[in-house]
């Protein structure tokens, strides 16, 4: 008898208690759904209608602005340029930030030297991350083409901003100074995570180097990894600030990056088309990543089965 | 290497001398100055902070509650979580454009709310993200003493549980403030006047038809990067922490393995 009555209390006390937690957390559901999904319905419509500056009205034009931006060649330009970003970009910075982070994790010297200055470049804003970059590359007198002339003989000074190849490479420099050092700190923390029992196992068994990372330590890392790697993903994707301060998409259209393109269309007035663009930007965004999160997903559960 | 390189040509005096001045012995502050000759100057990073300083403690409040909510919600809890942390995966560009016609309608743009919702809006997922990490560390055997004790959920989670995720408070409350201090995409679309200006729009109009004022450009990035340096390098131990989302257990919890 006495058990029936205290599962009755405890239940109303859980239905209060849900519905206090509810309460916690409905404002932050109505400001993202407010603020994020429902702009996003609108753009939806919006991508489908057409916006010109000079229109009163705006009528539906069916699939026109998709379209327009497909045939669109500056968005080909942009959309090779982003892909081609994100794929040199993420690997090097990973393989950079997790290299570092393999040599300085038992070194706790450089550790405490290392941190803070590699800390530096991400809290810097990117734009003035950029600016800053900007004056370093400029020809002929920029800090970098002053030490290729220090070093090297003869006239080496090279017009980093003048020609579309060398402009594209200034971005992939910038975006790399700034964000490695997102992968190497968390993978410093991450491998101080690696039981040490594990690796004092494999070096008792005679593991090599190479072996240990292999078999050790990249499956312990390897959910943090995997965050990593769709974070910078996802950032290095929409690069925006380094192009705008850098080359403003120049020398002509080659330096282009899909934000800027649907940035520009925006802002010549045209928002059903700088909409339609942004719509077919997220696809093709998250259908790559979908794919990689499924296959590291897989692999993940893989290892798991296996030990 | 280049890192130093970069922070120690900021406050460039001398111009294009080659070979390269380091540090001039003529270094003048006249930079400082001729900012406030700008259409904001100074008001922009005023606007800055206006913005920052809103939009980081609404997001906070509003993130920390819901993080908490989801984080002792149980299984339903776990899907909105999911919910929320999807959002981040959004290109903030695919927001900007609605978001600009529909604060047109409002007469929101070149505001101050203009810019704090959409901040705001953005930075939730976020705050949700780190702080339900925390919180699922703390474990629900302190917050049901106190409600035993006759605390409501609230004011256990105000007065009991707040307190132990400090830390994760204060490191998240940074990230979001040095997101938001260095938004660009946002800002750019929505501020059109010195009124609302935020310091990291105002940086490009320091170059002038195809010339860059550098001078003035370094003086006012250096005012513009400082204040977030110095706010990171204090909380220096918190980045991993935060930035691992609890990812990383504990070492004692692998060893009792």
């Amino acid at each position: 008898m006495t058990s029936t009555v205290k599962r009755k209390r405890e239940l109303g006390v859980e239905a209060r208690d849900t519905r206090d937690l509810r309460i916690l957390f409905a404002p932050a559901l109505i400001v993202v759904v407010g603020v994020g999904i429902f702009p996003l319905v609108f753009a939806l419509i919006v991508s489908f209608q057409q916006w010109e500056p000079f229109l009163r009205s705006h009528p539906f034009n069916a699939g026109a602005n998709f379209s327009e931006v497909w045939n669109d060649d500056v968005f080909h330009t942009s959309a090779i340029n982003t892909a081609l970003f994100v794929t040199v970009v993420v690997p090097i910075q990973t393989v950079l930030g997790f290299g570092l982070a393999l040599i300085v994790e038992s070194r706790v010297r450089l550790q405490r030297f290392f941190f803070p200055v590699f800390l530096l470049p991400m809290l810097i804003a990117p734009i003035v991350v950029g600016y800053m970059w900007l004056q370093m590359w400029q020809y002929p007198m920029g800090i970098i083409n002053e030490l290729i002339a220090f070093i090297l003989p003869g006239d080496p000074r090279v017009h980093w901003l003048g020609s579309s190849q060398t402009a594209y490479l200034t971005l992939l420099v910038t975006e790399i100074w700034q964000w490695t050092p997102f992968v190497f700190v968390i993978m410093l923390a991450a491998l101080s995570a690696v039981p040490i029992s594990l690796r004092e196992a494999a070096a008792v068994d005679g593991a090599g180097w190479w072996t240990t990372l292999k078999v050790v330590i990249l499956p312990t890392v390897s959910p943090v990894l995997t965050v990593v790697i769709v974070l910078r993903i996802l950032e290095s994707a929409n690069f925006f600030a380094t192009v705008w301060s850098i080359t403003q998409g120049g020398p002509g259209t080659s330096t282009y990056s899909l934000v800027m393109y649907i940035t520009r269309i925006a802002q010549f007035g045209r928002p059903g088309v700088a909409a339609a663009a942004s719509f077919i930007f997220m696809l093709g965004l998250a259908i790559p990543i979908g794919f990689i999160l499924m296959w590291l997903l897989k692999r993940q559960t893989a290892e798991k089965r296996r030990i | 290497m280049l890192w130093m390189i970069g922070v120690a040509i900021k406050p460039a005096s001398e111009y294009w001398d080659s070979p390269p001045v380091w540090i001039s012995k003529e270094s003048t502050i006249q930079h400082f100055i001729n900012i406030t000759r700008f259409n904001a100057g100074y008001r922009a990073l005023l606007n800055s902070f206006v913005v920052a300083v809103f939009a980081t403690s609404i997001s906070m409040i509003i993130g920390t509650a819901a993080a908490y909510g989801l984080a002792r919600l149980r299984q339903r809890g776990d899907i909105w979580a999911i919910f929320f942390i999807s959002q981040r995966i959004l290109p903030p560009v695919a927001l900007v454009i609605p978001l600009f016609l529909l604060m047109r309608q409002f007469g929101w743009i070149d505001t101050y709310q203009g810019l704090i919702l959409p901040y705001v809006a953005m930075n939730i997922p976020f705050v949700v993200w780190m702080m339900r990490g925390y919180f699922l560390e703390i474990p629900t055997a302190i917050e049901e003493s106190a409600m035993t004790d006759g605390c409501s959920r609230f004011s256990a989670l105000y007065f009991v549980v707040l307190p132990l995720v400090r830390p994760g408070l204060l490191a998240t409350s940074v990230f979001v403030w040095i997101f938001v201090w260095s938004e660009f995409l946002i800002g750019l679309f929505i501020t059109q006047t010195s009124a609302t200006t935020t310091a990291a729009v105002q940086l490009p109009s320091f170059t002038i038809a195809n010339d860059v004022l550098w001078g003035e450009m370094a003086a006012f990035s250096l005012l513009m990067a400082t204040p977030i340096l110095i706010m990171g390098l204090l909380i220096q131990r918190y980045f991993v922490r935060g930035l691992t989302l609890g990812a990383i257990k504990g070492k004692c919890l692998v060893r009792s393995r």
